[in-house]
């Protein structure tokens, strides 16, 4: 199976490398209860002081431009570190303090999303990308997206290829992503509090590295889009950040891979890409529903 | 089992398309979650195009037992499911699960969706998978009543056998599925690896073929027909031609065979 898609360049496939940087508060947004956990929050905290910088080096060793979703929290408490990613790659959001956004009044969506920017703008930073943190997608949230100026989302897990969510006056772009090809959900762990619940054990690094690949070989087959997702805290480790870099060497070794960041990807779909198919899933839902937007 | 033509074991590659539906669709909260939608819809969107290119160059044909309101939903696909001589056999109308319907639900339930069937695609379910797993008393009775050619439901065994209803051997053929041939427990804990996923899979291929048994595969398109994790499906059809010794067919084919091979033998 091929893709009709006429990538830029005559790539074969395109490739999008995301990075979650929320710092302790993928913890303590769902279980304030956990705030005082120093021995816990410290296996974020390691992303903070290593991570970072061990990501930054494997990027640029690979020469790839990426694309990260910091919460507006995460970056006033670490502008700096923010300003220097910012330097090399595109830093977009999800929100506020990783909080869900269902079940949240219009308002309080809007005056998040505003703190989060203006928080941005001091740093000289303008986010276009947004990435949901938890949760599902609530009617009127691609309103209060280009409200706030965000232009793209990778937040559905729901295509291979990017596509559109409508608004009532607009779209977002759509890069989705996959559960499998990020690393959190292979490798975090802690005791107590137990994460993850159930402790499963921590996944083979060969085995996980080997179903990135095989995405990534399929991908490039069909002429998709292939996204990438980790987190410093995660894959910036001695022993993982090998996996990373083994990534973006098989990356560089396929020909015609077009690596763009979110913003360019967005741009180019919005401006060269087909409309939804009526058969695709967002079209589907909205017609079997009440909604008349998302 | 006595298999045709000299083969030694039987192979149907069967997936159960169920898209968006399921739990969530009968009791209704899918309609205030759609990403949650969007990823159950992804198999009928993406996937089939993607299975039906695979199984078009392996020259392989399948079952995909599906939900009718996936079928209403997404025509084109499942008549290009049909077109491509591939079987469609009934799995619900929402997924929904028999065991918490009465006998009249249950038959409504079939006969709205083989009302469905007949409309868009041409042709009614001769096939029967339970949804969600378990169905009650009455199902067997019920699936005989309306002349179903067989059911794909129960986990007791490695080849078909025929359904007794009230103590008598009936005419209902049993082709039973295996947990270690579904995609949703295999591979592993945390989000399945796809190495050690294929290599389960090849073993329980292998060790039906050395018991002469029926491999019966429960695979979801929109979990396990990714552009990476097809290439399982493409390898496993690769390992199933490469014996010579298995035939690979639809679930109908299977169990039309078996029918008649086990009338021969003695009631157990």
């Amino acid at each position: 199976m091929k893709h009709q898609i006429e990538w830029p360049g005559g790539a074969a496939c395109a490739a999008l490398i995301t990075v979650n940087f929320n710092a302790e508060r993928t913890i303590v947004a769902s279980n304030p209860e956990y705030a005082d956990l120093e021995k816990t929050l410290s296996t974020s905290a390691y992303g903070v002081k290593h991570g970072v910088d061990n990501l930054l080096q494997a990027f640029e060793q690979a020469g790839v431009k990426t694309s990260w979703f910091v919460p507006g929290i995460v970056a006033a408490a670490h502008g700096e570190l923010i300003q220097k990613v910012a330097e090399e790659h595109e830093v977009g959001t999800s929100g506020w303090d990783f909080e869900p956004l269902a079940g949240l009044d219009r308002a309080s969506i809007a005056d998040r999303l505003s703190r989060t920017i203006e928080t941005f703008n001091g740093l000289g930073i303008t986010p276009r990308g947004f990435r949901l943190p938890r949760g599902e997608w609530q009617q009127g949230l691609v309103e209060e997206m280009l409200a706030a100026g965000i232009e793209w989302s990778s937040s559905w897990e729901a295509d291979d290829l990017p596509f559109l969510l409508p608004g009532v006056d607009g779209t977002l772009v759509e890069l989705p992503f996959r559960w499998v090809l990020e690393d959190r959900q292979a490798f975090i762990w802690n005791y107590s509090p137990a994460m993850p619940p159930g402790h499963s054990r921590i996944a083979s690094y060969a085995d996980v590295l080997e179903s990135w690949l095989e995405e990534l070989r399929g991908t490039h087959a069909e002429g998709g889009l292939w996204t990438l997702t980790v987190n410093p805290d995660i894959i910036g480790t001695p022993g993982r950040i090998g996996l990373l870099v083994k990534v973006l060497e098989e990356l560089r070794s396929l020909p015609d891979v077009w690596i763009p960041t979110g913003s360019e990807l967005a741009d180019w779909w919005r401006s060269n890409g087909p409309a939804n198919s009526q058969y695709h899933p967002v079209e589907v839902f909205l017609r079997e529903t009440e909604w008349t937007s998302l | 089992m006595r298999w045709p033509d000299g083969y030694r074991a039987a192979a149907v590659l069967a997936f159960d398309l169920d898209g968006p539906t399921g739990t969530a669709m009968v009791n209704g909260t899918i309609w205030n979650s759609p990403k949650r939608f969007a990823e159950g819809s992804y198999g009928a969107f993406r996937s089939i195009p993607r299975l039906l290119s695979l199984l078009a160059q392996t020259e392989t044909k399948a079952t995909f037992f599906t939900p009718a309101w996936v079928v209403e939903k997404w025509p084109e696909t499942c008549v290009a499911i049909v077109e491509a001589g591939h079987e469609i056999a009934h799995h619900g109308y929402l997924h929904e699960r028999f065991a918490d319907l009465s006998a009249e639900a249950q038959y409504d339930v079939i006969s709205r969706s083989q009302e469905s069937f007949s409309r868009i695609l041409g042709c009614e379910a001769t096939g029967y998978r339970a949804p969600t797993g378990d169905w009650s008393p009455e199902t067997t009775t019920l699936l005989s009543e309306l002349g179903f050619n067989y059911s794909s439901s129960m986990r007791d065994g490695h080849e078909p056998y025929l359904h007794a209803l009230n103590g008598v051997r009936s005419e209902l053929v049993e082709i039973p599925a295996r947990v270690d041939l579904d995609d949703y427990p295999s591979g592993g804990d945390r989000i399945a690896s796809y190495r050690v996923a294929q290599d389960n899979f090849i073993r329980e291929i292998d060790g039906h073929r050395a018991v002469g048994g029926c491999v019966i595969t429960t695979f979801h398109p929109q979990l396990t027909a990714t552009p990476g994790r097809a290439r399982i499906i493409a390898a496993m059809i690769e390992h199933l031609q490469s014996t010579g010794d298995t035939w690979i067919t639809t679930a109908d084919a299977v169990a039309t065979h078996a029918r008649e091979a086990l009338k021969l033998e003695p009631v157990p």
